[in-house]
């Protein structure tokens, strides 16, 4: 087992060996509503943060995304759209670690042989990427632990703070009578 | 039309708010009393100084959000704006998710209103084992009654909603005895949004009631503005420089404020406090700033019941059992409250374990999800000394809490007693929170309890949460043995006080918030009468 010294330095060298962010976004070409520069909605992933962590909210959220391949693709764009709002609410010195553990993700090397996802997050099967998740959640390294309750917090905060997310789940959402309490 | 108190304060043009966000340059006020902190504490403090005639700033990182601006009941929003750190506060090994407010009227905004007095074998305890000879139940209870009359403490007398009634009927099958919770709340409308922020001003907090008489009787609100440390003179306090923070309250906007007091008064609550006195350099000879840092560490379990709870909807906490707390003596085996919280699809979602399919499952059953929350009663057994607050590198702070053998022997006991009491109720499935418990949860209370004798109790494996931060600048009336004495007084540096939860020596064994309206309001009369030499009639 690595130390947690040894992680975060494979995890920081990795992320520095990587240099150029190589890739785009990739199950997402941007509909209207969305055709905007990705640097002017997400304020703190870039590309590659995107595509590790729409490929791990694909299998997070599974089931409760819709089965309708448009809309499939809008709600999971939305869920890292999220995810970027939870992760840019945080204070800064959690944003860095937050930071690193994605650098841990997108790092070829850190993503085989840490996560254990041989594949590119483009590529990888919902099989590889649950094996990873449940690798890490049971994991007997407690820093691994709390990488995998970090992305569980992080994808579902984005998923079910989203008002479209609650179809399915017998809410309504807040009573709608305060709306006018106001102005009444 | 109903009326809100913040927005006709601010449009009245009488009130002195602002906002640190919007400062172009640096600044300096004066004061007789500068308040770090709006919330439990530091609201009582600044409503009775400023009552006595005192000119009184109060300091706030947060920002000043109200009901009829700002409180939509959207977590998404709440979340990030209402609270430290998004709602997710972590202890340093990350093994507790810690609720604390961050908005004028701190945790009390957001709080859930469950109002009890703090419990007389606490105080018999700090009599004790602290030195705090004066803090009888006799002396105490004139303190928490004037408390209960401003802040209007009330029986409960509406149904619980369904979500209490099955801690009330399970623990009546189960032989568990429970009781009623009072609240702090006037025409309450039983919504169940307590935690984003009462839409309807019917919770009593500091943000409607006493920072709003402060501001009537002259004192000024800085808000987005952190504290950052005390500043000393010749062995007193003179003042607190803070600086300005940018609208969402992440990041210091390089503005910087001083505050030149007479006298300095400390509620940031628990670990914020200390963490400011670590950072003003503060004399500590026996090393107790931020030590003994208590959480009522919570452990929790959920159920699926055959008919709808709707745990989103209703007064969020109406009942509870102090079976386990009376069960046990302080200082024998772990006692522990049993609570229920409210129930919301981001917390509810972020709380369940596990992913994918099975997660999903059980939130599409989120309208029968029942939840009851084991609350632990640290710091009274020499195996419970709490946790340490020390500084990350930015300044900001970080607890060390490491869960002991003596504390997961609690969690254990409470995770069978939950689970017996979720399925006396008619739980079709229980599913204490935990990683190892397979999605789905048990079946019955026999399978339950085979099981939860073998869950192996570590962090980041079993979920552990708090909304209960006390301790860490503790009273007590010798220096070798708290941070201050029993009026808030801090022992080596004049001039210096802490009104706020972190002065517990323990725990409370009690949802703490009457318990810091009560000794504030004591102590700071104390202080005014110092200050004025009068006495202040409270509440007027
Ligand atoms: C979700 C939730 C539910 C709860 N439910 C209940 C309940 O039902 N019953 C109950 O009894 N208790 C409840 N509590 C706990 C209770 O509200 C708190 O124990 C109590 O409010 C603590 O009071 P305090 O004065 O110590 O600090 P707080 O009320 O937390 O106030 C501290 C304030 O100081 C500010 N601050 C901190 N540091 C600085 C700084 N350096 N500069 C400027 N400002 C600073 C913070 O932003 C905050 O606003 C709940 C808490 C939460 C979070
Ligand atoms: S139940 Fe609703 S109306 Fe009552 S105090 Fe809570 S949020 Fe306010």
């Amino acid at each position: 087992m690595l130390s947690r010294r040894q992680l975060l330095k494979t995890g920081v060298a990795g992320a520095a060996l990587l240099g150029l962010a190589r890739l785009a976004y990739g199950p997402i070409t941007p509909d209207s509503l969305y055709a905007v520069p990705a640097k002017a909605r997400f304020k703190v992933l870039d590309a590659e943060s995107r595509t590790a962590l729409a490929a791990i909210a694909r299998v997070m959220l599974k089931g409760a995304l819709p089965r309708d391949e448009a809309e499939y693709e809008t709600a999971l764009y939305q869920a890292v759209l999220g995810c970027d709002t939870a992760i840019a609410g945080l204070p800064m010195g959690v944003q860095a670690e937050v930071k690193e553990l994605l650098a841990l993700l997108n790092s070829r090397v850190t993503r085989r042989w840490v996560v254990g996802v041989g594949a590119s997050w483009e590529t990888a099967s919902d099989e590889d990427i649950a094996h990873f998740l449940n690798r890490w959640r049971f994991s007997s390294f407690l820093l691994l632990r709390s990488g995998y309750q970090a992305l569980h917090q992080i994808v579902f905060a984005a998923w079910y703070g989203n008002p479209q997310a609650w179809v399915g789940i017998g809410y309504d959402g807040p009573p709608k009578f305060m709306e006018g309490y106001w102005n009444a | 039309m109903p009326k809100d108190v913040i927005a006709e304060g601010l449009a009245s043009g009488k009130w002195d708010v602002r906002d640190a966000a919007t400062f172009m340059r640096d600044q300096t006020l004066e004061a007789d009393v500068v308040i770090v902190g709006t919330g439990a504490g530091g609201g009582v403090a600044a409503e009775i100084l400023s009552l006595a005639g005192l000119k009184v700033v109060m300091l706030e990182e947060g920002e000043l959000r109200y009901a009829s601006k700002h409180f939509n009941l959207k977590e998404a929003e709440a979340y990030p704006t209402l609270y430290q750190e998004s709602a997710g506060r972590q202890t340093k090994d990350k093994g507790i998710t810690i609720l604390q407010g961050r908005t004028v009227g701190g945790s009390t905004t957001v709080n859930w209103t469950s109002s009890f007095r703090t419990p007389p074998t606490t105080l018999a305890f700090w009599r004790d084992h602290y030195g705090l000879d004066d803090m009888t139940v006799e002396n105490m209870a004139g303190w928490f009654g004037k408390a209960e009359k401003r802040l209007s403490v009330i029986d409960w007398n509406v149904e619980p909603n369904v979500n209490n009634q099955v801690l009330m009927s399970g623990a009546d099958r189960a032989g568990i005895h429970w009781s009623k919770i009072r609240r702090n709340v006037k025409a309450c409308l039983n919504l169940g949004y307590c935690g984003m922020g009462c839409p309807a001003n019917a919770k009593q907090s500091m943000l409607i009631t006493t920072v709003p008489t402060a501001l009537d009787r002259g004192a000024t609100l800085l808000t987005h503005l952190r504290a950052e440390r005390v500043l000393q003179e010749g062995g007193k306090a003179v003042g607190v420089e803070g600086m300005a923070m940018n609208h969402s309250g992440l990041e210091p906007v390089g503005i910087k404020v001083t505050i030149k007091a007479k006298t300095v008064l400390l509620a940031g609550g628990a670990i914020n406090t200390p963490a400011l006195m670590l950072r003003s350099y503060l004399s500590d000879p026996h090393g107790l700033i931020g030590k003994r840092t208590f959480l009522h560490p919570v452990n929790v379990s959920g159920a699926l019941m055959p008919f709808k709870v709707e745990g989103w909807q209703g007064a969020p906490q109406s009942i509870y059992s102090d079976h386990f707390i009376d069960a046990f003596p302080p200082d024998g085996p772990m006692g522990y409250k049993l609570e229920v919280p409210p129930l919301h699809p981001v917390l509810t979602a972020i709380t369940m374990s596990g992913f994918g399919e099975k997660h999903r499952q059980l939130m599409q059953h989120f309208d029968r999800l029942q939840v009851v929350l084991a609350l632990m009663r640290d710091g009274f057994h020499e195996d419970s000394r709490g946790g340490s607050v020390s500084l990350k590198a930015d300044g900001t702070p970080l607890l060390d809490y490491p869960i002991s053998d003596y504390v997961w022997r609690g969690m254990r006991h409470s995770y069978l007693t939950m689970a017996e009491l979720q399925f006396a109720a008619g739980a079709t499935r229980v599913m204490p929170i935990h990683e190892d418990v397979p999605g789905g949860g048990y079946s019955s209370w026999a399978e339950a309890k085979a099981a939860i004798q073998s869950l192996p109790l570590e962090v980041l494996r079993a979920k552990v949460v708090s909304a209960h931060v006390m301790g860490g600048a503790a009273m007590a009336s010798k220096a070798e043995q708290g941070v201050v004495d029993g009026y808030g007084r801090f022992f080596n540096l004049d001039n210096l006080y802490v009104m706020d939860g972190s002065v517990f020596p323990t725990s409370i064994g009690a949802n703490p918030q009457l318990s810091i309206y009560g000794l504030a309001a004591r102590n700071a009369s104390s202080l005014a009468k110092t200050l004025t030499g009068k006495d202040i009639a409270w509440p007027v």
